[in-house]
């Protein structure tokens, strides 16, 4: 049934757009103000229930896995802010209709979608049982709330207001989101009732701490708690109906709704409730003061609610039942008086253009209906009987009384109430009673729907005091029932009892808020006087806060986002060494040295003492062509080494690749300034440099280590063995490349056909034909010209010869089509690109294709023999007889040849065409 | 049906949606690059790829919804493969069509755009299925080969160049990391399969072995590169702000997913046992990542950057799944992606679409007012925006998808402190996603702001697409919670006998 409820709030929101287009400027906002209404006769109907003590649960599944269940359940508690908002929610609507009756179409139907979403999202909050689905509600209350604070946008105040609002409120519900995640760390459970319940064991958790601090943050943020309580004066900039709504009766109170659902947790932690009401009574004094200080009508009214607020967070923070029942009772007539305040408000700053209270007087000649609600809720605000007010301070100071607390609270809620009673008097006088003559017209009268929601407030205001025996059964004895756990029978407050100590002390307050009001004027001009505490707010320290974060993330982006390569290598290969460094530590030992050392011998020695010497020279190198060569006798050493240690094809394949580069990078240089200087200067230089040494050291290191631990690996052993029996090749890494593994070769292969095919498209003129003709030829080099024809046929004879004793001896497709590439980048060295193009015949990225769909088809005899794709046949044959045994792995590897000739040459054609650009 | 991947035809079938799209890739290659370079043909390719990507996208899901199952071998039959697929075909979807718009708008008339896409897509497929290292380096290059080319597509733009050149030199050097680490990892375990790493871990007691160890450090780095996690983030912000736009959304979106996928992959089944060694690392890897992206997107003002910086941090938060390494991670990592890759695309459709030719107009700040001249939009990037805030119910079921995350990490052994600093992060990045929202809808949009061009259709429909399924995931997340619960990857040495000798001989 609730659940339907929830479901009818959110369509009426939704149908709220259309609608409001339909029924026009006059009749929209009594229109739509029938969805609230109907909520809230829908909700009398569960008065028995409720006041019969028990509540209405209704469930569903809607993430079971994430622990996320619509859980929705109505006890006293909720049932008082039900009917809350749900009643004044139809009493704001209806207002809005002719408060907005300015406004553009498009721009009230958003204003009554919003708010009726708003609603929804409230009563979604004060329904739910779940954390979760209260959280999600929550957080969805504050982006509402941001956009009907800014819903006049165009000026930036409002702008500011809302964001400062959103942010506050917004983090607040990431706090409860974090204590929301230790709740159900400690308890297993996301359910309030569990939380109320298992309070006691909650309290015992070890996260208490991070869960009462979550848990306040959000309440505080929300119900604008000290230190917080800055963006609820500054959300007055919203439409009047919203702030009636959300800033004194509904949206702020959801954070005093969550602290008395923790209330039973806050009371059994330690110094919980010590903590909140050091708070609350900051927030009282802070308030108090700013209220005196204000000059706008809302704003006064915005420090009031503030100080309600803190009052109400006090009241959570006492302990013993009189409490609850006073902290129920205040929720109940501070919404009654402060949204009929705010409605008069509206009606003055509408009615008159003006916003400060100073400027206004007499209106009570052009508003009397307004000035006489007005006056209603301001006595029942001051606590004059016999208004609810009145009932409700009697309770509070009952409250105090019985509390186990001293004096401190007692007095500053004396204090903060007699301005609360001088507050009250100046917002119903000076605007409307006092300084005649001050307003001489107002734009308009009043009409019904303005008129509706003040007077219905502040008669209720009056009449649950004079017959408080329903109000008292339905709904304030089941909400102090579920908040405090147990029924509390309650005696109200009455005259009759002749003077008791509260009435006294209501008395008092009475007496000090008169003589405050009297003086009003003096006081306001002194507190205005003095601005110390507008620098030292804590609104400025949010503002400070928000700003120095935002230079301290502008400082971390330059220091993290230079957009220098070369530091962004540096940091790469630092991190990159910590974390091989890491990798050791994770041994938990020291590197060890081998046992036995391996002997000395020469040449290693030499080897290594050529590479460490490219290195150092790469390292000092300042040009470009320097630092080319110095690498590349790195890359020889590299080449040299592998040969020495029994790999001669990995070193031909090294020595291939360092040619290769060493020619395509000079044709690269061929058009960059060679001799250019290099842009590092000394000190970085010399962090690189001590980098490089580091990280080799480390790789060192690390590298010895291993070599003390035995290899696990045999699997060479095995390759050794199986290599010639079950695939006739001699020479195990091509025998590997092209049958064992030949699946992840010819993958291997098409991604080099792939880099070909993408260089050809990518590099160089987009237009077709222009090509690499318009090429501009280089200088020369007579000898070079003559020599490189030679060299070009010598490296394409041996380029085949590789290929073809490749499956047994040294060599195979790869680094034969490397070295034929060398032979065409020679060529293009000495005679330029066109020439080495001419003599190639086909286009580089047919040779890659007619490669790669070469190296497919070798497998396919396989395929249809066999079943096996890539299984290789083997064929012997005589050939005068010699017998010559041959398989389809040499087209395969001649597929790999070519496939690689091609794309070295698409890069090498490509290069010079992107050259000649 | 049980594959038996010693069989190549039966290797074949189980790789039947690549190969599908591999050779579909090839043809659309052929047609794109014969003939003359018009916007008629790009777009008539760009159609096709997408044609492509839904069938490969049919098989992917024939195969899920056939249950296959293989033997331990070179590549993967499992949900988790078939599940990484859809998200991987989804993102490059939504992106050719964005690039179809975009580059008729930008006269960049390169067919071969979509195909470059296509087989970086067919490389991240190779990634989700990888159970060798070998693969994994395979679809790493294939991918990101194709990937550093789209960056640079906009020959006409400096920024785009350099984005690319930094792109390919850093991504060469975490690929030279990675290939390091692969083979150090081999000589310690005598294998580059995933699984048989993991048993040879468990089996001779490999857990304190300093080539072991040593060689997933390596790994780490080049990994982290992929998924950009600070400190191996910083081509991230200048790639994305450089490349045309729907490439950046597919390396945003894509990208991340699939290198995701095989970081999960590897950890959950090579290196379970290296938790203690790895651990705690990997746990500073992820807040770190969290800290930066969330810290520095606060400071950008151009909205690609942003996006950026928010991508960092929502690797961030992935990198959570694959601290905690469990199922539970696993089917968090994949409701994640998914939600991620909607908002992320999302976002990125309506940057293009609100940007002016030759890629101006994407400061912040000249969003304002959106919501008054384009309400539809504003309205869809509220929504990206907030999902990746990780805002419930408006921001639809990104909600859900930061509370999985939350979720993996409590999951004992509980990891609370990291799920704090997911909290306490995602309240740092309110401020810049929601000063988003308060641009479009609470700024007067000024005098001289230039209208926005007409939204063309494929973009439109890539935007109402994220947007709508956001908020219905959002409001009834159960299926796709079921889908990614049940995707799991199957763990092949838990359930078989362990290690066996390398295959033998044909």
């Amino acid at each position: 049934m609730i659940a339907w409820l929830l479901g009818f709030a959110f369509l009426g929101s939704c149908a709220a757009w259309p609608l409001s287009f339909l029924f026009g400027r006059r009749a929209s906002g009594w229109l739509l103000a029938l969805v609230p209404a109907s909520l809230f006769v829908a909700f009398l109907d569960f008065v028995p229930t409720i006041a019969a003590g028990r509540a209405v649960e209704w469930r569903m599944t809607w993430a079971p896995s994430l622990g996320v269940d619509l859980t929705l359940r109505l006890d006293g508690f909720s049932f008082l802010f039900a009917l809350l908002i749900t009643g004044i929610g139809a009493l704001v609507v209806v207002y809005a209709g002719d408060y907005l009756s300015n406004e553009s179409a498009p721009s009230r139907a958003r204003f009554f979608t919003l708010i009726l979403l708003f609603m929804t999202a409230m009563l979604g909050a004060v329904l739910s049982d779940n954390l979760l689905v209260l959280f999600l509600f929550w957080e969805a209350t504050s982006i509402l709330s941001f956009l009907l604070i800014g819903f006049h946008a165009d000026s930036p105040h409002p702008r500011r207001a809302a964001l400062m609002a959103l942010r506050v409120t917004a983090g607040g519900g990431l706090a409860l989101l974090a204590a929301i995640i230790l709740v159900g760390m400690s308890l297993g459970s996301y359910l309030l009732t569990d939380v109320t319940a298992r309070a006691y064991e909650l309290a015992q958790s070890p996260w208490i701490v991070p869960i009462l601090i979550g848990v306040l943050i959000a309440a505080f943020t929300k119900s604008a708690q000290f230190p917080f309580h800055f963006w609820l004066p500054n959300a007055m900039q919203a439409p009047t109906p919203a702030s009636a709504y959300l800033h004194s009766a509904t949206m702020v109170k959801l954070g005093i709704y969550l602290l008395a659902r923790f209330e039973p947790v806050i009371g059994a932690a330690p110094r919980g409730r010590d903590t909140l009401i050091a708070f609350a009574l900051a927030t009282m004094l802070i308030a108090a003061f700013q209220a005196l200080r204000a000059e706008n009508f809302k704003t006064v009214l915005a420090y009031s609610t503030v100080a309600s607020l803190g009052i109400l967070v006090m009241l959570v923070g006492l302990d013993g039942p009189i409490a609850t029942v006073a902290m129920v009772g205040f929720v109940l007539a501070h919404a009654l008086y402060k949204a009929t305040l705010f409605f008069c408000a509206g009606s003055v700053l509408h009615a008159t253009g003006l916003s400060k209270l100073r400027a206004m007087g007499g209106l009570v000649r052009f508003l009397p209906v307004t000035a006489v609600a007005a006056a209603l809720a301001s006595l029942s605000m001051a606590g004059l009987p016999p208004f609810v007010g009145f009932i409700s301070k009697e309770f509070l100071f009952e409250a105090q009384i019985q509390s186990s607390w001293n004096a401190v609270p007692m007095a500053v809620a004396v204090l903060v109430n007699a301005v609360l009673v001088a507050v009250a008097g100046v917002v119903t006088l000076r605007p409307f009673f006092l300084g005649r003559g001050k307003v001489k017209h107002v734009k308009h009268g009043e009409t019904p729907a303005l008129l509706v929601g003040p007077v219905v407030l502040s008669l209720l205001g009056l009449l649950l005091s004079l017959e408080p025996d329903w109000i008292t059964a339905a709904v304030m004895r089941p909400a102090v029932a579920a908040v405090y756990g147990a029924d509390v029978a309650l005696e109200l407050p009455s005259l009759r009892h002749g003077v008791t100590q509260t009435l006294a002390l209501s008395a008092v307050v009475v007496g000090i808020g008169a003589l405050i009001l009297r003086f009003w004027g003096p006081i306001h001009a002194h507190l205005r006087s003095r601005t110390l505490i507008d620098r030292y707010d804590t609104e400025h320290a949010f503002e400070a806060i928000t700003r120095r974060g935002g230079r301290l993330a502008a400082a971390t982006a330059r220091w993290v986002q230079h957009g220098d390569l070369r530091k962004y290598l540096w940091v790469v290969l630092a991190s990159g060494m910590a974390f091989v460094i890491w990798g050791h530590v994770a041994t938990g030992r020291w590197p060890r040295l081998p046992d036995t050392l391996p002997g000395w011998r020469i040449g290693p020695a030499a080897v290594a003492l050529i590479g460490i010497g490219g290195a150092f020279a790469a390292v000092r190198a300042r040009t470009l062509v320097s630092t080319m060569v110095a690498v590349g006798l790195t890359g020889f050493v590299a080449a040299l080494t592998f040969m020495m240690n029994g790999a001669p094809d990995l070193a031909l394949t090294q020595f291939a690749v360092e040619s290769l580069i060493v020619v395509l990078l000079t044709l690269v240089l061929l058009v960059l300034p060679l001799d250019a200087p290099s842009t590092r200067t000394r000190r970085e230089r010399t962090l690189d440099a001590s980098l490089a040494a580091a990280f080799s050291l480390v790789v060192f290191g690390v590298l010895v280590d291993m070599s003390t631990t035995s290899r696990a690996t045999l699997i060479s052993d095995f390759f050794a063995a199986h290599s010639y029996v079950s695939a006739f090749g001699r020479n195990v890494v091509n025998v590997i490349l092209v049958d064992f593994r030949g699946f992840d070769t010819l993958g291997e292969t098409t991604v080099i056909a792939l880099s070909a095919i993408l260089a050809w498209s990518l590099l160089g003129p987009r237009t077709s034909g222009a090509g690499g003709a318009a090429v501009a030829r280089g200088r020369t080099i007579f000898i070079l010209s003559m020599t490189s024809r030679l060299f070009f046929w010598l490296l394409t004879v041996l380029s085949v010869l590789i290929l073809l004793r490749g499956h047994n001896q040294i060599g195979g497709g790869f680094v034969g089509g490397l070295t034929a590439a060398l032979g065409f980048a020679l060529i293009s060295l000495a005679d330029g690109t066109d020439r080495a193009r001419a003599m190639l015949r086909v286009h580089p990225i047919s040779l890659a294709g007619g490669g790669l769909f070469l190296a497919i088809a070798s497998g396919l005899p396989g395929l249809i023999l066999h079943g096996d794709f890539l299984r290789h046949l083997w064929l012997e044959i005589d050939v005068f007889g010699i017998p010559i045994k041959q398989g389809t792995t040499l087209p395969f590897d001649l597929g790999v040849y070519l496939v690689v000739l091609g794309t070295v040459l698409a890069f090498l054609f490509g290069l010079r065409r992107e050259a000649a650009r | 049906m049980r594959f038996d991947l010693d069989r190549p035809l039966e290797l074949t079938f189980a790789l039947a949606p690549d190969l599908l799209l591999i050779a579909g890739t090839m043809v659309l290659l052929l047609a794109s690059a014969w003939g003359t370079e018009t916007a008629k043909r790009q777009r008539a390719v760009g159609r096709w790829s997408i044609a492509l990507c839904v069938l490969t996208l049919a098989a992917v899901i024939y195969m899920w919804w056939a249950g296959h199952t293989a033997t331990r071998g070179a590549i993967a039959v499992d949900p988790f493969r078939w599940a990484t697929d859809v998200l991987i075909l989804l993102g490059a979807i939504l992106a050719i069509a964005l690039s179809m718009d975009y580059l008729e708008r930008e006269r960049i008339d390169v067919a071969e755009a979509h195909v470059l896409i296509l087989f970086a897509v067919s490389g991240m497929m190779l990634l989700a299925a990888a159970r060798d290292l070998m693969i994994v380096f395979l679809g790493i290059e294939l991918m990101s080969i194709a990937v550093y080319v789209l960056a640079g597509l906009n020959r006409r733009s400096g920024r785009a160049a350099e984005a690319a050149l930094k792109y390919f030199l850093l991504g060469a050097f975490s690929s030279g990391f990675l290939l390091y680490g692969i083979a150090l990892v081999f000589g310690a375990t005598g294998s580059t399969n995933i699984a048989d790493i993991g048993a040879a871990i468990l089996e001779r007691g490999l857990t304190t072995n300093a080539m072991l160890l040593a060689g997933v450090g390596l790994l780490v780095v080049g990994l982290g590169f992929k998924v950009a996690a600070a400190p191996f983030h910083m081509w991230t912000p200048d790639v994305y702000e450089g490349a045309p736009t729907p490439m950046t959304a597919f390396m945003a979106a894509a990208v991340k997913a699939a290198a995701f996928a095989v970081f999960l992959r590897i950890w959950m089944e090579a290196f379970p046992y290296l938790n203690g060694a790895w651990h705690k690392p990997l746990w500073y890897l992820a807040v770190f990542t969290m800290v930066v992206g969330n810290v520095v997107a606060l400071v950008q003002k151009n909205i690609k950057r942003m996006l950026a910086y928010s991508s960092i941090a929502h690797a961030g938060y992935l990198l959570v799944a694959v601290v905690v390494s469990n199922f539970e991670g696993a089917s968090a990592y994949l409701f994640y992606v998914f939600a991620y890759t909607l908002a992320t695309m999302g976002a990125f459709a309506v940057v293009i679409a609100l940007a002016q030719t030759g890629e101006r107009g994407q400061q912040i700040e000249d969003y304002a007012g959106l919501w008054r001249v384009r309400p539809g939009l504003a309205a869809a990037m509220a929504v990206f925006m907030l999902a990746l805030l990780g805002f419930p119910i408006f921001g639809g079921m990104g909600f859900f998808a930061k509370w999985y995350v939350l979720q993996a990490a409590l999951r004992p052994p509980s990891q609370t402190n990291l799920a704090i600093w997911v909290v306490g992060t995602s309240l740092v990045s309110a401020a810049y996603y929601l000063y988003v929202v308060m641009v479009m809808f609470m700024k007067a949009r000024p005098a001289e702001a230039p209208s926005p061009l007409k939204v063309p259709g494929m973009t439109r429909f890539v935007i109402a697409t994220c947007a709508i399924v956001l908020l219905v995931v959002g409001i009834w997340p159960r299926p796709v919670l079921r889908v990614a619960r049940r995707s799991l990857p199957q763990l092949v040495h838990l359930s078989e006998d362990l290690p066996r000798a390398p295959a033998p001989p044909r």
